[in-house]
C-alpha cells in the first residue's frame, strides 16, 4: 500500500480497498438542479436552494 | 438563547433551525471556522466572534452538532511569559467550554470523538452480540471472503488523495492474502445479514429504520455505496425493548444523549456494529416520518 501512495511508512489494509472517485464540482454538474446561496435566516453560506419539485408545480 | 455548534454547510442543522424559527426560539449558529475572543462586560463573560457576540450567561442550552468552539489566543515574544499566558488563556477557555457543557445540551464537544475499539469492548460487556473482531498487521489468521475490514478512525473520506481524485474507505471484504505486513488494521467476522438497522437515539428514546441492503451486490457490504438507480428499501422498524435498554446503558456509559447506532440482523440476533454521535439522521427521519429535527428543536 505504501508504494501505491509513495509513502515511507506502512498503511492499513483499508488503503488497498479504498474507492477512488473524481472530485466533482457539484455546482457545475447540477447547475440546473441545485446550488448554494448565502442565508442570513439560517446563518449559513451553503443553504441549498432547490428548484421546486414536480409535485409542487402540479399543485400550482 | 440556544447555542448551536456546527459547520457552515451542515444541512441537518438548517433543518433543525427551521423548527426553532417556527417555535420562536432564539439561537446562535457557530461555524467551524469562527474564532472567539473572551472578554468581560459588566463583570460577565462575553464572547466576541467574527460573526456572533453573546454573554455566556445568556446561553440556556447547547447543541453540539459538529466543529467546535475555537478561541483566538494572544502570543507573547518572551518564551516564559508566553508559556504562562498560554496556560492562563487555556484555563479561561476551559471555563467557558465547561460552563457551556454544564447547561442543558445535546452532546458535548469534549466527548464527541468516540473510540470504536473501546465502544466494541463496552458493547460486549453490556451484552450486545458483536461480530468477532481483532487487530492485525498481516492476513495470516484472516479467513478470506469471510472477514471484513474497516477504519479504526471515524473519518473514512480522503479528500484530494490524488490530484482531482478523492477516496472513500467503505467497509470491504478481504479478497486475498497479503505477502507483506501492513499498518495495524481492524478485522471483523463478516455476517451474512438479513437486513441492517440504523437507530437514532435521543435522551433515552430510540427511532429505528430497517435497511434492506443485502439483495444488492453494490450495498451488500456497506449500504453507503448507495444505488441511486435502484435504492435500498428502507422501512420504519422497532427494536426489541431489551435492546433499546442496552443502547441506553451504552450511551450513558459514553455520556452521550444523542447518536446513531448501527446493527445487522441475522436470524434472531442483532449484531452491534458501531455508534456515531454526529452521524446523519435526516434520511432516517424523512423516510420513516419520525420528525427527529423537530424533536431536537423541542428539546433545546
Amino acid at each position: 500500500m505504501k508504494k501505491m501512495y509513495h509513502e515511507k511508512n506502512k498503511l492499513p489494509l483499508t488503503f488497498k480497498y479504498i474507492e477512488i472517485f473524481k472530485t466533482k464540482n457539484v455546482c457545475k454538474i447540477h447547475s440546473n438542479l441545485l446550488f448554494f446561496v448565502k442565508s442570513k435566516k439560517y446563518q449559513s453560506d451553503y443553504h441549498v436552494r432547490e428548484k421546486p419539485l414536480k409535485a409542487l408545480i402540479r399543485i400550482l | 438563547m440556544i447555542l448551536i455548534l456546527s459547520q457552515n454547510n451542515e444541512i441537518t442543522t438548517t433543518e433543525v433551525i427551521k423548527y426553532l424559527i417556527q417555535m420562536n426560539k432564539k439561537f446562535i449558529r457557530v461555524h467551524e471556522d469562527e474564532l472567539f475572543e473572551i472578554k468581560i462586560r459588566d463583570k460577565k463573560i462575553f464572547l466576541e466572534g467574527t460573526h456572533n457576540v453573546f454573554f455566556l450567561d445568556d446561553i440556556k442550552s447547547v447543541w453540539y452538532r459538529r466543529g467546535g468552539l475555537k478561541f483566538k489566543r494572544l502570543k507573547y515574544t518572551n518564551r516564559s511569559i508566553h508559556l504562562n499566558m498560554s496556560e492562563t488563556q487555556h484555563w479561561l477557555e476551559d471555563y467557558v467550554k465547561k460552563t457551556l457543557e454544564s447547561k442543558k445540551n445535546i452532546n458535548k464537544e469534549s466527548n464527541s470523538d468516540v473510540n470504536k475499539l473501546i465502544i466494541l469492548n463496552k458493547a460486549k460487556d453490556i451484552g450486545f452480540d458483536v461480530p468477532e473482531y481483532f487487530l492485525s498487521e498481516n492476513t495470516d489468521d484472516v479467513e478470506i471472503e469471510k472477514t471484513i475490514i474497516k477504519t479504526i478512525n471515524g473519518n473514512v473520506m480522503l479528500e484530494e488523495i490524488k490530484k482531482s481524485f478523492s477516496g472513500f474507505m467503505y467497509t470491504s471484504v478481504v479478497k486475498e492474502r497479503e505477502n507483506r505486513d501492513f499498518f495495524i488494521t481492524f478485522f471483523q467476522k463478516k455476517i451474512e445479514k438479513d437486513f441492517e438497522v440504523r437507530t437514532f437515539y435521543l435522551n433515552g428514546l430510540c427511532w429505528s429504520m430497517a435497511i434492506f441492503s443485502q439483495n444488492d451486490a453494490q450495498t451488500k457490504t456497506d449500504f453507503r455505496k448507495y444505488n441511486e438507480i435502484k435504492p435500498n428499501r428502507n422501512v420504519p422498524y422497532r427494536l426489541p425493548a431489551e435492546l433499546e435498554k442496552k443502547i441506553h446503558l451504552l450511551m450513558q456509559y459514553l455520556d452521550l444523549n444523542s447518536g446513531s447506532v448501527d446493527f445487522i440482523k441475522k436470524g434472531e440476533k442483532y449484531y452491534f456494529l458501531e455508534i456515531n454521535p454526529i452521524g446523519q439522521f435526516m434520511g432516517l427521519s424523512h423516510t420513516c416520518n419520525y420528525f427527529l429535527e423537530q424533536k431536537i428543536a423541542e428539546f433545546l
